[in-house]
């Protein structure tokens, strides 16, 4: 069985219901046993959508202390409204709290995720290789990897239509561009994809509670690629990735 | 892994279940424009329903929903007469072309291993319950036939009260409900409670749907994001039963295993999976002279 290291899901009450979710630390990882996750790298509902990463981040680091499944990320905002410490400040912040991972979420939290914006902020991230992971579409995704080629990017939820002619050509150009699976569910996509390129640019992801943590897992465990590929989407590539920041 | 359902232990380890197989009952064929799907080919089709244990589909192409209806149906005729232990049809029915839709249910009776009619209605810009669809919708209630609908939640052509508005004067005609409504989940299901003749299809149910995300789409520019669908099997189960749920994918659009997955890991009963991803199908498939029978080992 594949150990399986979720870099997409979160826990706490969402602004629009979802039938089931996990309110608490405790109910995700309950939800993560019973389908057989054995890590994740989560973020709080608060850190996403109308709440605010000034109230999630924080609320974040208190409710997963004693679930050292759960690894932390945060969410960041522009520096220019004082909501967000500068590069120094922020990698402090990251070392000293065990954060190896931030999520951007430009269209809830409303800001142009481009250069005016963040400036030499994620020129930083890219030395450091922070993974970004980005709530954004594709074409946004795009002009941020035009401005900011060497930044370590994590497409979240690139579809669920199948979105390969738009992406794919940035994961040719953009050597530190990953897909994460949550959505990716193009029949024969994980497979083609891997043919072309191989594993090491896809990142298991659930998108739970947005879909069934099964659907990915299921998508991947029995995926028509070889075992090894199999485990680096599962677990193996996000590893990496968190291994080599560098703050 | 701490999920007890035998079901799903078996379709981690081996990807199929003998006993409790996919009978996947809103498929497509061929190329479509819109995206690139690898499945598409004929062969990967065949090798996707084998990896995923989908013992039978039923197919409505790409090319009769998208463009020539007769083309595309007797494409899919083809594609039956090749491979009729794994492919049934549903004859597509076009409502903006009557002189094409009339051949087509003429021809009806000629046909092999199909089951009934697909209807588009939002992409053929044609609500359901306008009176282009009443010759196919009047055949179908005459002769008991399978009508898969395409439906989805908050629009002009196909929402889910249309679809229960249409349901209900044809009582004989079994309805599939295509992808549930998505979105409109209170409707549809209350639809599917109250109606014998209305089923929940499953086909995109299982994943969120992030138009806000796809807003270089033009044509789901201004759509309302679902944020979320987990749940929503346990929902449907708990609201309509298990036994008006039927399993779909749009393959070669969606894997079936992303599809079966949510099924195994949501909460519910195995009774209710094997309802879900095959004894309804079977049921609704009985009645049908089919080309190869369905048989499960």
């Amino acid at each position: 069985m594949l150990e399986f290291f979720d870099c997409h899901c979160y826990f706490g009450i969402p602004p629009a219901p979802i039938f089931r979710i996990s309110r608490t630390a405790q109910e995700l990882r309950a939800e993560m046993e019973f389908c057989g996750i054995g890590r994740a790298l989560v973020y709080h509902a608060a850190m996403h959508s109308f709440d605010s990463p000034l109230v999630g981040n924080d609320l974040l680091l208190e409710e997963i202390t004693g679930h050292p499944e759960l690894q932390p990320t945060r969410a960041i905002l522009p520096t220019q409204t004082d909501e967000q410490p500068d590069a120094s400040r922020l990698f402090e912040q990251m070392k000293e709290r065990g954060i190896r991972a931030l999520w951007a979420f430009p269209g809830d939290h409303h800001y142009l995720l481009n250069r005016d914006t963040f400036g030499s902020l994620f020129d930083a991230l890219g030395e450091k290789r922070v993974p970004m992971f980005v709530f954004a579409d594709v074409v946004q995704i795009g002009e941020l990897l035009k401005s900011y080629p060497e930044l370590t990017v994590v497409a979240a939820c690139p579809g669920p239509v199948p979105l390969d002619r738009y992406f794919r050509p940035l994961v040719e150009r953009y050597r530190n561009f990953f897909i994460e699976t949550s959505c990716y569910m193009v029949a024969e996509g994980i497979e083609s994809f891997c043919e072309r390129y191989g594993p090491a640019r896809l990142l298991f992801g659930t998108g739970y509670p947005a879909n069934y943590m099964g659907s990915a897992m299921l998508r991947l465990a029995q995926s028509g690629i070889d075992e090894a590929s199999k485990q680096a989407i599962a677990s193996g590539n996000l590893e990496r990735l968190l291994s080599e920041v560098r703050i | 892994m701490k999920n007890l359902s035998p079901i799903a232990r078996e379709y981690m380890e081996k990807g199929r279940s003998a006993a409790c197989p996919l009978i996947d009952m809103h498929g497509h064929f061929g190329p479509y424009g819109a995206f690139y799907l690898p499945g598409a080919p004929t062969d990967r089709m065949r090798k996707t329903m084998e990896r995923c244990g989908v013992m039978r589909i039923i197919c409505s192409s790409h090319s009769a929903l998208m463009g020539d209806p007769a083309r595309g149906n007797a494409f899919m005729q083809q594609v039956i007469d090749s491979y009729p232990q794994q492919f049934l049809g549903y004859c597509v029915i076009n409502p903006n072309y009557p002189k094409l839709a009339a051949e087509a249910i003429a021809s009806f009776p000629t046909m092999r291993g199909f089951v009934g009619f697909k209807f588009l209605p939002e992409y053929h810009a044609y609500p359901v319950t306008d009176p282009g669809y009443v010759p196919a919708l009047e055949y179908a209630d005459e002769h008991r036939l399978l009508i898969l609908v395409h439906t989805w939640g908050g629009t002009r052509c196909n929402s889910p009260s249309q679809l229960a508005e249409v349901a209900a004067r044809y009582s004989n005609a079994t309805f599939l409900m295509g992808h549930s409504g998505y979105g409109e989940w209170e409707v549809s299901v209350k639809a599917a409670h109250d109606l014998p003749n209305v089923l929940l299809e499953l086909t995109a149910v299982y994943a969120a749907d992030n138009f806000a995300l796809l807003s270089f789409c033009p044509e789901w520019r201004g759509r309302a994001s679902v944020p979320g669908i987990n749940g929503i099997i346990e929902y449907m189960v708990e609201r309509a039963g298990s036994r008006k749920i039927v399993f779909g994918t749009d393959l070669p659009w969606y894997d079936p295993h992303y599809a079966a997955g949510a099924i195994l890991f949501s909460h519910i009963e195995d009774e209710d999976r094997h309802n879900i991803l095959h004894r309804n199908a079977e049921r609704l498939l009985e009645r049908f002279p089919l080309i190869t029978p369905l048989s499960i080992m």
